[in-house]
């Protein structure tokens, strides 16, 4: 038989479908080989079936740029425990690189964004922002030289620097970044979040309503330190 | 040159935006300015009302908007101030009814016939709302001293910044003022209303002037007079000293109601050297 004998209405021999499939995401933190090992193999000894031989996606966003050495030996060591990574997403270009040299494809929509060096201009606000406006600062920081009113929401993936009062609601790190910091000369907000870690405003030590302050993400949990 | 347009605004309903339109309207009438105050509240047609000169609605804003009617006819001059006119709105049309094209029709010819346009917005952030804001070169905020009229003024002072025809043109933005009515001192002293240096922090707009909540106004819009017209009531000289700091003819710091002509004058005089000390 020849392929020039196929029946003229057999399946064609290629379809492609966009079709969604439910993954299961792995997120790789920042941590020495060993400790990783370690993390692992208690997970996959505590839920084995989860783990064999099921595609993944690796979650690389929390590597640093410099760990991408460190991405075959960490491939490696997956296909020890039976994983089969099939897809990966990263912040950092290098890590990205290092994961599709070994042969894993970036996610669709996942891919790294340009050198940290070429990154985007702060986004710099003049205007009082109103109740009811929202702003995001895509991939850079945002600076609002006023206020930022209750019922208002800010948000960045970088840090967010606020000259005024800072009333409404304000989310630093919205691309997941836990270095990311918020910046206000009076700190009076309805929720500050970081890297989705967020407060309240009654959650909000009293101490510091009003204050000029900075809020990061110190020891896993949102801290307040005050503005010299 | 083409008429200057201020749109009266607050998102809120019930802070004096009505009167406010017609005592601003009717003070730029007395020094020699051409007027026109338009009602944009299509169904809750009021400003006629305040002006007293509602048994003269022939035609309407709409009529002229769609064609039905000239500038001309619809245009009711009012009997005491000379350069007042007032475009009065329909009550019995939908409040959808007003088209983007008509009203810019409208707008297009009231500039050339007069020096301003006030236009009265509805409440709320509506239809109605932004067509009167859409083509605003100054925005009057009028706001109480009550934390949900701030709110509301917040809201809308956004509105003002991002859905002008100016911004849209990519002109100079639309001028934003703050004009708190309904001030009661007495109240703000036992904590039940803000003062206006908090009023005037959130909001970060330029205050023009405080009008005391006041027998006079109820009085004057009830009797279809403009609350500007007699300069000795509390009311009428804030509106009047508003009109000024609006115009920039002064730079006075703005009176506080109670300050206000022939009521205090020791009293006035004293707070007057605290404030600056």
């Amino acid at each position: 038989m020849t392929y020039m004998a196929a029946r003229p209405h057999a399946c064609p021999p290629l379809r492609l479908r966009a079709s969604p499939h439910l993954l299961v995401t792995l997120e790789i933190g920042d941590a020495t080989p060993a400790a990783f090992e370690a993390a692992l193999a208690a997970q996959v000894a505590a839920t084995p079936s989860l783990f064999w031989k099921t595609p993944l996606v690796l979650d690389l966003t929390g590597l640093p740029a410099d760990a991408a050495e460190g991405i075959p030996d960490l491939l490696a060591m997956l296909g020890r425990f039976g994983l089969v990574p099939a897809a990966a997403q990263a912040r950092r270009g290098p890590v990205l690189e290092a994961a599709e040299a070994a042969g894993i494809a970036p996610l669709l929509g996942h891919a790294a964004p340009a050198d940290p060096a070429e990154r985007r201009s702060t986004m710099v606000v003049r205007q009082p922002v109103r109740s009811g406006q929202r702003l995001h600062a895509d991939g850079t920081d945002l600076v609002v030289l006023g206020a930022v009113s209750a019922g208002a929401e800010i948000s960045a993936d970088g840090c967010i620097h606020v000259y005024g009062a800072l009333r409404g609601a304000a989310f630093a790190g919205a691309g997941g970044d836990s270095d990311a910091r918020i910046y206000a000369k009076n700190l009076n907000p309805s929720r500050v979040s970081i890297a989705g870690l967020w407060l309240g405003a009654e959650e909000i030590p009293e101490a510091w309503r009003g204050q000029p302050a900075e809020v990061r993400i110190a020891d896993g949990l949102l801290r307040f330190e005050p503005l010299p | 040159m083409p008429a200057t347009v201020i749109t009266i605004t607050s998102g809120k309903g019930g802070v004096g935006k009505t009167t406010t339109t017609a005592a601003f309207g009717a003070a730029l009438a007395l020094r020699g300015h051409r007027v026109c105050a338009v009602d944009f509240d299509v169904g809750l047609r009021n400003l006629d009302l305040v002006l007293g000169l509602e048994k003269r609605v022939v035609y309407d804003f709409l009529h002229v908007a769609e064609g039905k009617a000239k500038l001309g006819q619809a245009l009711i001059k009012h009997k005491q101030i000379d350069n007042l006119y007032v475009l009065a709105t329909s009550q019995t049309a939908e409040k959808n009814a007003l088209t983007n094209e008509g009203v810019g029709r409208v707008m297009e010819q009231l500039r050339a016939e007069f020096d301003y346009v006030i236009c009265d917005s509805p409440a709320g952030i509506e239809h109605g709302a932004m067509a009167a804001l859409y083509h605003a070169d100054h925005a009057i905020v009028v706001c109480n001293p009550e934390v949900s009229s701030i709110r509301d003024a917040d809201r809308i002072l956004g509105f003002v910044g991002s859905k002008s025809k100016r911004s849209e043109d990519g002109r100079d933005p639309v001028r934003e003022h703050l004009l708190v009515t309904r001030y009661d001192e007495d109240r703000v002293k036992c904590g039940e209303m803000l003062p206006v240096n908090e009023i005037k922090e959130i909001l970060s707009a330029e205050l023009i002037g405080i009008v005391p909540e006041s027998r006079s106004v109820l009085r004057s819009s009830n009797s279809g007079v403009p609350a500007s017209i007699d300069p000795q009531t509390d009311a009428g000289a804030a509106y009047r000293d508003a009109v000024a700091h609006f115009l920039g003819e002064t730079k006075d710091p703005i009176r506080l109601p109670g300050q206000a002509v022939g009521n205090h004058p020791q009293r006035g005089f004293l707070m007057r050297l605290f404030r600056r000390g």
